[in-house]
């Protein structure tokens, strides 16, 4: 060897080494933080340092975050508290973007953070994919407190400033892509390829589709009015003329199997399922009627299971073999308050229930309006509706049941006691009027009145207790625990279903219960 | 950065830089140093960049990051570079060889030069060959030879009426050589006063076999052409024969000034002299094809001082029938040395084998990036020629610190555009390689 290895060489070279990687780094990381790619001084040091310092805040430490986030990687200082019974329901929880500074769409970072900490500490866990599929299609078994995290779009503010969080509090996540911007031109804004193969490559993330194109918004008629790419039937401008029947079937076939395969292919992975973009799987079609059937006709052979944002709905998702599943879009305004109140609401509630009204254990309003003031929960018919409708969170599962409740009826003609809730075209009701009280079944919207009893069983000024009994499928009701009428028992499958209220009146603003107390009481058969 | 300016000073205030004041001196080294780092910055940045989108196309990427770490290793490995101290109780006796043909312009001077060494006398010999030359070389031999025996030393001139090329006359040096180490000397290159000082002291060491000097271009002033070359052979022999003198195994002890120990030469010169390559008697390329010789067994290795001094091609014809007679012969040697140097120190190996990918390959890559990609995408190839550039210019700042302000930009620029314009001759030289009909001068 004719070489000169002095140390004083070897460090020159070291140091000259390390000078020039380092300006490579930072400048690659400039670079790419500007063309947006993937960050490497992110992934390296800011991803960690995060890390510990939620690892830190979750085991209580201080400022010396940095050692009690390096202690507390060795034990587990959370108490894993959640129980060893089985999830009656589960909650899919849907977020975009997380941010530093409000833009009143998306959740702020600390938001986000005092979320998930309080579902750590609360005993929740998070599920993958293919367990929530497993539950809802084939019923399997998930242990209580379990929901899905879910991010839709593919955006990188959905993956920097979360991910540490995730390894911190030991969840996972998945996020629903735009397979034409992700595997496409690398952008500021969306994950690209590499960034989603090191996502999958942590195990903390999942890639499910969101679409390739339906993203943005299409011209759907002659004046160029914008409508959805899943539920409106497209202006073909050069045609002059709308799609047909058969081009937005296949228009729409194509592309949900074009994003599964793209994804599949460039990221070597199962896609099994996929979140519609604005939560439109043709409900909010505006010149389609059809396209709910035909959407869910088409996706169903090429995506097992598929996400919508709920509004109205009961939060949570039962094990239901529904291809359609339910998620708790969480809004920016949430704090961590109002966010466990929403999470709590959901959870499936036990038998015997009783609700003294002093704070809302859950109420959903489908119209109307209502409140919970003075151990009271009021509801009204507004200026613009005749009615209002509200129901209980939780109570999808139950069944055989008595549901009583105190009612002052301020004003309004017909007072509806609910059970069987499930959405507000399935239910059972009791309605007490002036004329009479009559038990009414709703079918898929389809009223069918089985009973009717004549007579005033409506007090205004006064508090009377109201009751409805479902057993089996037989639906009867009381006034003060006098049985009123009942109906024959009709079919032979079990009825199941929450419980609500809805008031009637002819005339506009004219309704006005406060209700003072409720109670559910199991009945054995 | 403090050590790059305190390593610098020596050679350059003795050379163009001695009337410049301290603080502009620092400067003005610093600086270079600091444009030098700065090209090596720019290059790893690329490249990451290219290590980034590596699957778009495996091949060039590699190609491209093989290549680079290829170069910068060699300037590593060239810092690391040492040479050992002369030692004044070790003088083998030494014997020049000298093959000439056609050359009575510069002979006289070649030979007149070896009187002049700093060695003692009784220990030198002189072989002079005029191989069938037309012109005055005899006699300027003999002129030369007459000052040379005026000083008590010994010279030899074997005449031969009818030309039998430089490898028979290179054989019959090693033949009649009666000393422990033949330096061979091109008949139109000139040594410095200490050069074979610092070329026999390597032999002190048994595994030595060849080495090489460091040649500079004499008619480096002629041209733009020269001066390209001079350039050229200032990093071939200071960065990249340095790196591979660190493992001692150079693969080529150019014939303008090299030294070789007798003894192992007499063992292959016959093996040597009938040399036949598919089937073809190899007649160019001799320097080469004796060091494969003896690295096989041996260790051949680069002196840094000991200097010599060649006329390069000044024309563009010439200069383009001197590469391709090159090429052809390292496709030939790189083909033989191939079956070996993986036995050789692991590091020295992968730089051969690394050498040898990248060679083959670069006709390929350039074919893709500036005809085929531009005919395809109809952009112009400016990330691949200007890559090549950048790399020339880290060659250039290089020379630039290293000799001084020249016309090294330009000369760069000449290395790039001939290397863009002779880019063919590598696939050329392996499609013709059993024709010799460019091997004489």
């Amino acid at each position: 060897m004719y070489a000169d290895v002095s140390f004083s060489k070897i460090m020159q070279v070291l140091s000259l080494i390390t000078l020039l990687s380092l300006g490579v780094i930072l400048t690659l990381n400039l670079e790419m933080g500007f063309i947006g790619n993937t960050n490497l001084f992110n992934s390296l040091v800011k991803n960690n340092y995060e890390y510990l310092k939620y690892k830190s805040d979750l085991s209580g430490g201080g400022n010396a975050f940095l050692i009690t986030g390096l202690l507390s990687t060795f034990k587990n200082d959370v108490e894993e508290n959640s129980s060893p019974e089985t999830a009656n329901l589960v909650p899919v929880l849907l977020y975009h973007g997380i941010l530093d500074k409000p833009d009143e769409k998306n959740v702020l970072l600390d938001n986000f953070k005092e979320q998930m900490f309080a579902l750590k500490r609360a005993g929740w866990r998070t599920i993958t994919i293919e367990e929530l599929y497993k539950y809802i299609d084939k019923g399997e078994k998930l242990p209580d407190k379990s929901f899905l995290l879910t991010f839709d779009d593919g955006r990188k503010d959905s993956y920097y400033p979360v991910d540490p969080i995730l390894k911190a509090l030991d969840y996972n996540a998945v996020i629903f892509v735009i397979s034409k911007y992700s595997l496409g031109q690398s952008s500021n804004y969306y994950l690209n390829k590499n960034e989603l193969k090191e996502m999958l490559k942590s195990g903390r993330w999942e890639i499910q589709s969101h679409t390739k194109e339906g993203h943005s918004l299409y011209v759907m008629d002659q004046s160029g009015a914008q409508g959805h790419f899943y539920s409106d039937r497209l202006w073909l401008s050069d045609l002059n003329r709308l799609e047909s029947e058969e081009e937005f079937t296949t228009r729409i076939t194509r592309d949900f199997q074009e994003s599964k395969d793209d994804l599949e292919k460039a990221l070597d992975i199962n896609i099994i399922s996929f979140a519609y973009p604005f939560g439109d799987y043709g409900q909010n079609s505006v010149n389609f009627s059809k396209a709910t059937k035909i959407v869910l006709n088409t996706i169903t052979p090429i995506y097992p299971i598929t996400f919508y944002q709920a509004w109205g709905e009961f939060t949570y998702n039962s094990a239901s073999h529904k291809i359609l599943v339910k998620r708790i879009e969480v809004a920016p305004d949430w704090d961590a308050q109002k966010f466990i109140e929403v999470i709590n609401a959901g959870r499936n509630k036990e038998l015997p229930f009783t609700d003294d009204l002093e704070k809302d254990n859950g109420w959903i309003l489908r119209w109307g309006a209502r409140s919970v003031e003075d151990n009271q929960l009021i509801i009204k018919s507004t200026e613009k509706s005749s009615s209002a409708l509200i129901f209980l969170d939780g109570t999808q599962n139950w069944a055989d049941y008595k549901f009583n409740a105190k009612v002052y009826t301020s004003k309004g003609e017909v007072i509806t006691l609910i059970a069987n809730y499930k959405d507000e075209l399935n239910h059972d009701s009791c309605l007490f009027s002036t004329k009479y009280v009559r038990i009414e079944r709703n079918i898929n919207g389809t009223k069918k009145i089985l009973v009717q009893r004549k007579g005033d069983s409506i007090f205004k000024g006064a508090t009377r207790d109201l009751g409805i009994v479902t057993h089996d499928s037989q639906i009867s009701c009381y006034i003060d625990n006098n049985l009123i009428v009942e109906s024959k028992p009709l079919d032979t499958i079990k009825s199941s279903g929450g419980i609500g209220f809805k008031i009637w009146d002819p005339i506009l603003n004219n309704s006005e219960i406060k209700i003072k107390s409720i109670n559910v009481g199991p009945i054995n058969s | 950065m403090k050590w790059i300016v305190n390593r610098m000073p020596k050679k350059i205030i003795s050379n163009d830089f001695k009337s410049r004041s301290g603080i502009k001196f620092i400067l003005d080294t610093f600086g270079s140093w600091f444009v030098f780092f700065f090209i090596i910055y720019i290059i790893l940045l690329i490249k990451a960049v290219t290590i980034r989108n590596i699957e778009t196309n495996i091949f060039f990427a590699a190609y491209s990051i093989i290549i680079t770490v290829y170069i910068l290793s060699r300037f590593l490995l060239s810092y690391f570079h040492k040479s050992i101290p002369y030692n004044s109780n070790y003088e083998p006796s030494i014997t020049f060889v000298v093959p000439a043909k056609n050359e009575e312009d510069n002979i006289k001077e070649t030979i007149k030069r070896f009187g002049q060494v700093n060695y003692p006398k009784e220990k030198i010999e002189i072989i002079a060959i005029n191989d069938g030359s037309t012109d005055n070389t005899l006699k300027e031999m003999q002129t030369a030879a007459n000052e040379i025996r005026r000083k008590d030393m010994q010279i030899k001139i074997i005449n031969w009426e009818i030309n039998r090329g430089k490898r028979d006359g290179m054989a019959e040096g090693i033949k009649r050589a009666k000393n422990d180490i033949i330096i061979f000397v091109d008949s139109d290159s000139f040594i410095e006063r200490d050069c074979v000082k610092h070329l026999v002291k390597y032999f002190s060491n048994l595994e030595v076999g060849a080495v090489s000097a460091h040649t500079d271009v004499y008619n480096r002033d002629t041209n733009l052409l020269t001066q390209m070359q001079a350039a050229r052979y200032f990093i071939a022999f200071k960065v990249y024969k340095a790196a591979e003198s660190i493992f001692g195994s150079v693969t080529c002890c150019p014939g303008c000034c090299s030294a070789y120990r007798t003894k192992y030469l007499r063992n292959v010169v016959d093996k040597w002299l009938s040399q036949k390559f598919l089937g073809v008697k190899c007649t160019f390329g001799d320097d080469r094809s004796l060091t494969n010789f003896i690295i096989k067994k041996y260790k051949a290795v680069y002196s840094p001082e000991a200097k010599a001094h060649t006329v390069v091609p000044d024309t563009f014809r010439k200069y383009f029938k001197q590469q391709q007679r090159w090429k052809k012969s390292w496709v030939r040697e790189t083909f033989i040395a191939s079956s070996f140097m993986w036995k050789k120190n692991p590091l020295a190996a992968l730089s051969f084998y690394s050498y040898v990918f990248l060679a083959f390959s670069s006709s390929i890559v350039f074919f893709r990036a500036v005809i085929w990609h531009p005919y395809v995408t109809r952009a112009w190839p400016i990330a691949y020629l200007s890559g090549l550039f950048l790399m020339l210019l880290l060659h250039g700042m290089y020379y630039r610190i290293k000799v001084g302000k020249r016309a090294w930009f330009l000369a760069i620029l000449s290395f790039w555009f001939h290397t863009i314009l002779l880019i063919w001759q590598l696939p050329w030289a392996i499609v013709t390689i059993k024709d010799s009909r460019w091997g004489t001068r």
